[in-house]
C-alpha cells in the first residue's frame, strides 16, 4: 500500500468517525466519507450517486417493506391479543405462566413483525398491564418483555436476515436466503428456551402465580384465530422453502393475506387506516434504504483501497486462535450495539468482519446469525437501547430499574450467544439438513 | 436541537394544528402542494409495488404468464421510492444518527452542530443535483430492455431528490420545522 493510499484510508475512516461523533446521520456520513475519499483518490465522486442507485436497485430488497407492512397491518388488526391468548393456552398454566406466555407471544409476534420495537410495543401493551395486575413487579414485566422481543430479529422471516443476505451477497459470492432463514430457527428456539428458563427460575423464587385456565368452549376459537394470525409467516417461509416464490413475492402474498384477514374477516383495520399504515411503513423503511444505498457506496470506496483485506490481515495478526478472534468480535459487536442501531451495524460491519470470519473458516450463514443476534442484543443496552426505552415507557418504570430487571435475561442471552458462536451446528444443522 | 422554529402546516387530516407561525403566500402554497405530491407518490409507489408483485405471482402460477414489464417497472418504482425516502427522511429528520456525545455538549454547541449538519445536507443535495444530472444525461443514450423507456427515467430520481433535499435543508436552516409525519400514529388510532 502506497503512502497515498494510506492517506486515503485515513480520509475514509477519519471523516467517517468524525462525522458520526458530530451526530451526522449515519447514511449521510457513509456517503460524504465516500465522496471525500474518492475525490482525494482522483476518482470521479459521481460514482457515489451511481453506487447508491445500484444499491437500492434490487428486487430482493422489496421483501423488507413487504414484511414490515405485513406486521403493521396485523398489528393494527388486533394480532397481539390473539397471539397472547394462543400462547396462554399452551404455557399459561406453568408456574409464573404469564412470564412464559410473554416470551412465547413475543416469539410469535416477532416472527411476523421482525421488529423488536414493534414486538415490545404490541405485546408489552397487552402483557405488562396484565402481569402487573396479577402481582408481577412492573420492572420484571418490562425486563421479560424487552428481552423476549429480541427473538423477532433472529426468528425467520426476519427482514434483518434479508438485510444481512444483501450485505453479504457480494462477499460470500451469493447467499441463499433460504439457508439464512433456516439458520435462524434453532438459535431462535435456543433463545426462547433460555428466556423461559430464567423466567421460570425468577417466578419460582418470587412465587409468581400460575395463569388462569382457559374455558373449554373458548379453546377451538383461540386455536383457529391463533393459526390464522400466524399464517403470513407460514406463507413467506413456505413459499421460500419450497421454491414456490421468492421472499419478495412471499412478502406480497403475505401483505394481501393480512389485508384480507385484518380488513375483511376481523374488520379491525378500516379502509381509512390503510394510508397511515402505508405512511408508517414508508417512514420505517426510508432510513434503511438510504443506509443500504450509502453502504454500497462506502463498500465501493473500501474496496478501491483494499481495506477489507487490510483489516483482515491486522485482525488475524492479533491471534492465530479462531476462538479468541470470535470472542473479540463478539465483544466488539456488543460494545457497538450500545450506540449503533441494527441496520447500520449489519450494513457497515458485514463487509469488514465477514472476510475475517471466512478466513477463519466460518460459514457466512453462521456469521450472519452471530451478527444479527449481537445487533439485537444491542437494542437492549444504553445509550441507544431503543427497545429498553420503549419497554420502560410502557411499564412506567425508570430506565435504571428496567435495566436491572433485564440483566438476568441478558446474562442468559450471552450464554446463548456463546453457544451460537462456538457450536456452528446450532445455526447450520437445519440449513444443511433441508437446503443442501 | 433547534432553538426556535416555525412549523410547516400538518396535513389537514392531522389531529392537531401547528402552533408556530407558518410562512404564507402563493409560492409557499405551491411548495406545500409539491411536497404533498412527492409524499403521495412515494407512498403510492409502495402500494403499486405490492399490486404488481402480487399480480405477477398470481398470473405466473395460475396462468403461466407474466407481464413482460413487471420486474422492470417494479425496480423503477423501488429506486424512485428509495430516493424519495432519502429526501423525506431529511424533511422528517428520520435518518438515524448517533447522539452519544450530544448529551454532554452545551445547548449552544448543539445548535451550531445542527446548523452545520443542515449545511452538509444542503451540500449533499447540490451534489445529487450536479452528479445525478450528469448520470441522467449519460443514461438518456440507452433504453430499458423491457419497456423501451430511456434509461434516464431511472437516474432522473437522483437530481430530483437533490432538489428536494436542498429545499428541505434550506427551510430547516431558516428555522422552519419541516416534519409532517409526527401525527401518523395518532391518526391510525383515531381512525
Amino acid at each position: 500500500m502506497t503512502s497515498n493510499d494510506m492517506t486515503a484510508v485515513w480520509v475514509l475512516c477519519g471523516s467517517f468517525v468524525l462525522l458520526l461523533l458530530l451526530r451526522f446521520p449515519v447514511a449521510l456520513t457513509l456517503a460524504l466519507s465516500s465522496i471525500a475519499t474518492l475525490s482525494y483518490m482522483g476518482i470521479d465522486a459521481g460514482v457515489v450517486a451511481q453506487q447508491m442507485l445500484q444499491g437500492v436497485n434490487m428486487f430482493s430488497l422489496l421483501a423488507i417493506p413487504f414484511f414490515i407492512l405485513t406486521g403493521q397491518i396485523l398489528g393494527e388488526g388486533g394480532l397481539a391479543n390473539r397471539i397472547v391468548r394462543f400462547a396462554n393456552l399452551f404455557v399459561g398454566r406453568l408456574p409464573g405462566g404469564l412470564s412464559v406466555v410473554n416470551s412465547v407471544a413475543c416469539m410469535f409476534f416477532g416472527n411476523l413483525s421482525g421488529s423488536a420495537i414493534a414486538d415490545t410495543s404490541a405485546i408489552g401493551s397487552v402483557m405488562i398491564p396484565v402481569m402487573k395486575q396479577k402481582g408481577y413487579s412492573a420492572e420484571y414485566a418490562v425486563g421479560v418483555t424487552i428481552s423476549s422481543s429480541i427473538q423477532g430479529v433472529i426468528v425467520p422471516p426476519s427482514h434483518n436476515l434479508i438485510l444481512y443476505s444483501i450485505a453479504a451477497a457480494g462477499i460470500a459470492g451469493g447467499l441463499s436466503i433460504e439457508r439464512v432463514f433456516l439458520a435462524g430457527v434453532v438459535p431462535g428456539f435456543l433463545l426462547l428456551a433460555t428466556l423461559i428458563a430464567v423466567g421460570l427460575i425468577i417466578s419460582a423464587m418470587r412465587r409468581y402465580p400460575r395463569g388462569e385456565p382457559t374455558a373449554r368452549a373458548e379453546i377451538p376459537g383461540i386455536i383457529v384465530h391463533g393459526l390464522l394470525s400466524l399464517t403470513p409467516a407460514v406463507i413467506i417461509l413456505g413459499s421460500v422453502m419450497t421454491g414456490w416464490a421468492t421472499p419478495t413475492e412471499g412478502g406480497a402474498l403475505a401483505v394481501v393475506y393480512s389485508l384480507v384477514l385484518a380488513g375483511l374477516i376481523y374488520r379491525e383495520l378500516k379502509p381509512r387506516q390503510l394510508w397511515p399504515v402505508l405512511v408508517r411503513t414508508f417512514r420505517t423503511v426510508l432510513m434503511v434504504f438510504f443506509l443500504i444505498g450509502a453502504s454500497q457506496a462506502f463498500g465501493y470506496a473500501m474496496n478501491m483501497l483494499h481495506l477489507p483485506d487490510l483489516i483482515t490481515q491486522w485482525v488475524l495478526a492479533i491471534s492465530n486462535e479462531p476462538w479468541i478472534i470470535l470472542l473479540l468480535i463478539n465483544v466488539l459487536l456488543l460494545l457497538l450495539g450500545g450506540p449503533m442501531d441494527m441496520a447500520p451495524m449489519i450494513l457497515i460491519l458485514t463487509p469488514i468482519l465477514l472476510p475475517i470470519c471466512m478466513k477463519l473458516g466460518m460459514d457466512p450463514v453462521h456469521f450472519g446469525i452471530l451478527l444479527v443476534f449481537n445487533a439485537g442484543m444491542g437494542l437492549l443496552t444504553p445509550p441507544v437501547g431503543t427497545v429498553l426505552f420503549v419497554g420502560c415507557a410502557i411499564g412506567k418504570v425508570s430506565v435504571n430499574a428496567g435495566t436491572r430487571a433485564m440483566l438476568p435475561f441478558f446474562a442468559a442471552m450471552i450464554v446463548a450467544l456463546l453457544l451460537i458462536t462456538y457450536v456452528p451446528a446450532i445455526s447450520l444443522w437445519l440449513p444443511n439438513l433441508v437446503a443442501r | 436541537m433547534p432553538m426556535e422554529q416555525t412549523q410547516l402546516p400538518a396535513p389537514a387530516s392531522g389531529p392537531t394544528r401547528p402552533r408556530g407561525r407558518a410562512p404564507r403566500g402563493a409560492l409557499w402554497r405551491f411548495l406545500l402542494q409539491v411536497d404533498k405530491a412527492v409524499e403521495a407518490v412515494a407512498v403510492g409507489l409502495l402500494a403499486a409495488m405490492i399490486v404488481i408483485v402480487f399480480v405477477s405471482v398470481v398470473t405466473r402460477k395460475l396462468f403461466s404468464f407474466v407481464f413482460f414489464w413487471s420486474e422492470e417497472v417494479t425496480l423503477l418504482c423501488l429506486t424512485t421510492f428509495s430516493f424519495a425516502g432519502i429526501a423525506i427522511g431529511f424533511r422528517e429528520k428520520l435518518h438515524l444518527s448517533m447522539d452519544v456525545i450530544a448529551g454532554f455538549l452545551p445547548r449552544k454547541v448543539n445548535w451550531v452542530l445542527d446548523r452545520i449538519i443542515d449545511l452538509a445536507i444542503f451540500a449533499f443535495g447540490v451534489y445529487l443535483v450536479v452528479k445525478g444530472w450528469a448520470w441522467t444525461e449519460l443514461a438518456h443514450l440507452s433504453t430499458l430492455s423491457a419497456t423501451g423507456l430511456p434509461n434516464s427515467v431511472v437516474y432522473a430520481v437522483i437530481p430530483i431528490t437533490g432538489v428536494l433535499t436542498c429545499v428541505y435543508a434550506a427551510l430547516q436552516l431558516a428555522g422552519v420545522d419541516t416534519r409532517r409525519f409526527q401525527h401518523v400514529d395518532e391518526e391510525i388510532k383515531r381512525s
